[in-house]
């Protein structure tokens, strides 16, 4: 009896804190975070300024895509619209208006690894 | 004997074999296998007088530019393909509709810089050297107009160097008239609807929003744009070069030919979109096309003219939209995507009575960190929380019901603009592809239409063939 209740107990618990850690929104990132996502990449802003962003396939946000590296950024603008899975880390940096009256946190995933979802 | 039994044995086998493979060769040439699928099929009859006709939708909510283009198979039996009534034209991105509304009043004033009213606030200088983002070069500028809500600017060289635009009495007259339109008509336009969100930032400290006219490469292909760096403080990564402004840029092309006043609102949406945003603390971007739809929804509104936009509805007979191009699809190069995220935008608000739907949009991006299509998902859902089937029910059926109304126009249901006449008398005479072989962007649709191109035997006899999973086919037959 006290086995299968410490049983029930332990699944509950590991259960929370898997669903706990997945970020459903934005603001459940944190600066640095190593993450992998899933979902499609997409344009997001006005033209012409548009940029890249990966649109998460569950709770929908959409993070900018950051990188330096040539061939990753052209695996970005090649899979436009694809489903795809990005590994990377969270960078959120705080943009001041010009006056520094205002700010807000500016989300971006610098990707390491792109992979194409069959 | 036994050797001669074998061999004759072995001899019918060998023909029987041979005969077996030519039949087979045989079969193989004459058929050919077309699978069906009614199932793909939704039958609609709707009052209303229009010929019947094949709707072929691509439902898909994927972005890509091609491979989620999808092949809707083979498509009715056609007379011939009408090429002839074609409207080959394609505007160039972002080309508003020129307007004779406004008459050039030849300027009685001196070719100085105009002040229609004194500064209060920090005094913009007389000349500035401005950042152009769009084509990575500054841009010497002077000032040549000025009220209580807005400064002109006019590249330099174009005011006062070689084209001496300054000692053009129409252009003079133009610039004074864009300052009047701006500070008078949609500045307070924008703040009737918009409320609160019509208050920009100020981060220059001029209480003032800055225009600047400049020219802009014809290979740009641009009428004008908004860069929301330019609110950020250049201290920040990668904002070195913010003019730290509220700045609209506008091509100068559009100030000479009185061609600005859809522009201008368009691009002061943009930046009331990003202002409020700031002032909450968001940073958040909707997809592309939610984007544009919103600043293209807004334009009628902030100009009062509910004609500026008559062009996008005109143009959903142009042949690329007619070929099955979506609003869905993510470039940056294409003026559809502009007028079919419009006119898709004013469909759902007149028919969930939304007049607010783009301030509406502008609150979602302050409240919800969902960019994509989900957000209109959310919206028709929370309209219509019952799933009731004669109001829009979701995302995909606002995209069935918004193509199907197109054609049809009706009146009062959900396959019309419910009888707006702005919007349902610029709907213009659908026509079907003009090729057999149709793909279908994500959101794209084709009309196979009764007439002179496919006999009502076709259309009524119509059955899906092997198309792609996100194909959808609706007969429409009137009542």
């Amino acid at each position: 009896m006290i086995k299968s209740f410490f049983k029930i107990f332990l699944t509950i618990i590991i259960i929370s804190s898997i669903t706990s850690c997945k970020p459903t929104q934005l603001n459940d990132l944190k600066h640095n975070q190593s993450v992998q996502i899933s979902g499609k990449i997409t344009l997001i802003g006005n033209a012409p300024f548009t940029k890249f962003a990966i649109t998460h396939e569950d709770y929908h946000y959409s993070l900018e895509l950051k990188t330096n590296d040539d061939a990753l950024n052209e695996k970005i603008q090649n899979n436009l619209g694809q489903e795809v899975t990005i590994k990377g880390n969270i960078i959120i940096s705080d943009i001041h208006s010009a006056d520094f009256k205002y700010s807000f946190k500016q989300y971006q995933l610098l990707v390491t690894n792109l992979t194409k979802k069959l | 004997m036994l050797i001669k039994t074998k061999k004759i044995v072995i001899l019918n086998l060998t023909i029987g074999i041979f005969l077996c493979l030519i039949s087979c060769t045989v079969l193989d040439e004459e058929s050919i296998d077309i699978n069906l699928y009614p199932e793909k099929l939704t039958e609609l009859t709707i009052s209303g007088s229009f010929n019947p006709a094949i709707l072929a939708i691509n439902t898909s909510t994927d972005y890509s530019i091609s491979e989620n283009s999808e092949n809707i198979g083979l498509a009715p039996s056609s007379l011939s393909y009408p090429s002839s009534k074609r409207n080959n034209n394609t505007p160039a991105l972002f080309l508003e509709p020129n307007f004779n509304t406004i008459n050039l009043i030849p300027s009685s004033k001196s070719m100085n810089p105009l002040k229609t009213t004194p500064y209060l606030l920090n005094e913009d200088p007389e000349t500035h050297s401005f950042y152009n983002e769009l084509t990575k070069t500054m841009v010497h500028a002077t000032k040549v107009a000025t009220s209580n809500a807005c400064v002109i600017y006019v590249e330099t060289n174009m005011w006062s160097g070689s084209e001496n635009l300054s000692t053009s009495a129409n252009f003079v007259a133009n610039i004074t008239n864009a300052l009047d339109y701006f500070t008078n008509t949609v500045k307070n336009e924008a703040t009737t609807y918009l409320g609160d969100y019509a208050s920009p930032t100020d981060v220059d400290g001029n209480g003032k929003i800055v225009i600047l006219a400049l020219s802009i490469p014809p290979e740009k292909n641009t009428a004008g744009f908004f860069w929301n760096v330019d609110l950020f403080s250049k201290s920040i990564t990668g904002a070195e070069n913010s003019n730290e402004k509220e700045l609209l840029y506008i091509n100068i092309n559009k100030i000479k030919e009185n061609n600005y006043h859809h522009v201008i609102a368009h691009e002061y949406a943009h930046l009331l979109g990003a202002t409020t945003r700031f002032k909450n603390g968001i940073g958040f971007s909707f997809d592309l096309w939610i984007e544009e739809g919103i600043a293209e929804g807004l334009s009628p509104i902030f100009s009062q003219q509910e004609a500026l936009l008559q062009a996008n509805f005109e143009s959903l007979a142009h042949t690329e939209i007619s070929n099955g191009m979506g609003f869905l699809r993510q470039t940056t190069n294409t003026w559809y995507t502009y007028t079919l995220a419009y006119t898709f935008l004013e469909y759902c608000k007149l028919q969930m009575a939304q007049v607010n739907l783009y301030k509406d949009l502008i609150t979602h991006s302050i409240q919800s960190s969902i960019a994509d299509y989900k957000a209109i998902d959310s919206m028709i859902k929370s309209y219509n929380p019952s799933s009731s089937t004669d109001k829009l029910v979701n995302f995909e059926d606002a995209l069935i019901s918004y193509k199907i109304a197109n054609y049809i126009k009706h009146p009062s249901n959900k396959y019309g603009y419910k009888n707006s006449s702005f919007h349902t008398n610029n709907l213009p005479s659908l026509i079907g592809p003009s090729s057999s072989s149709t793909q279908l962007e994500t959101s794209g649709s084709v009309y196979f239409i009764q007439g002179s191109s496919y006999s009502e035997e076709s259309i009524i006899s119509f059955i899906p063939s092997t198309s792609g999973d996100n194909i959808k086919f609706f007969r429409l037959i009137p009542q």
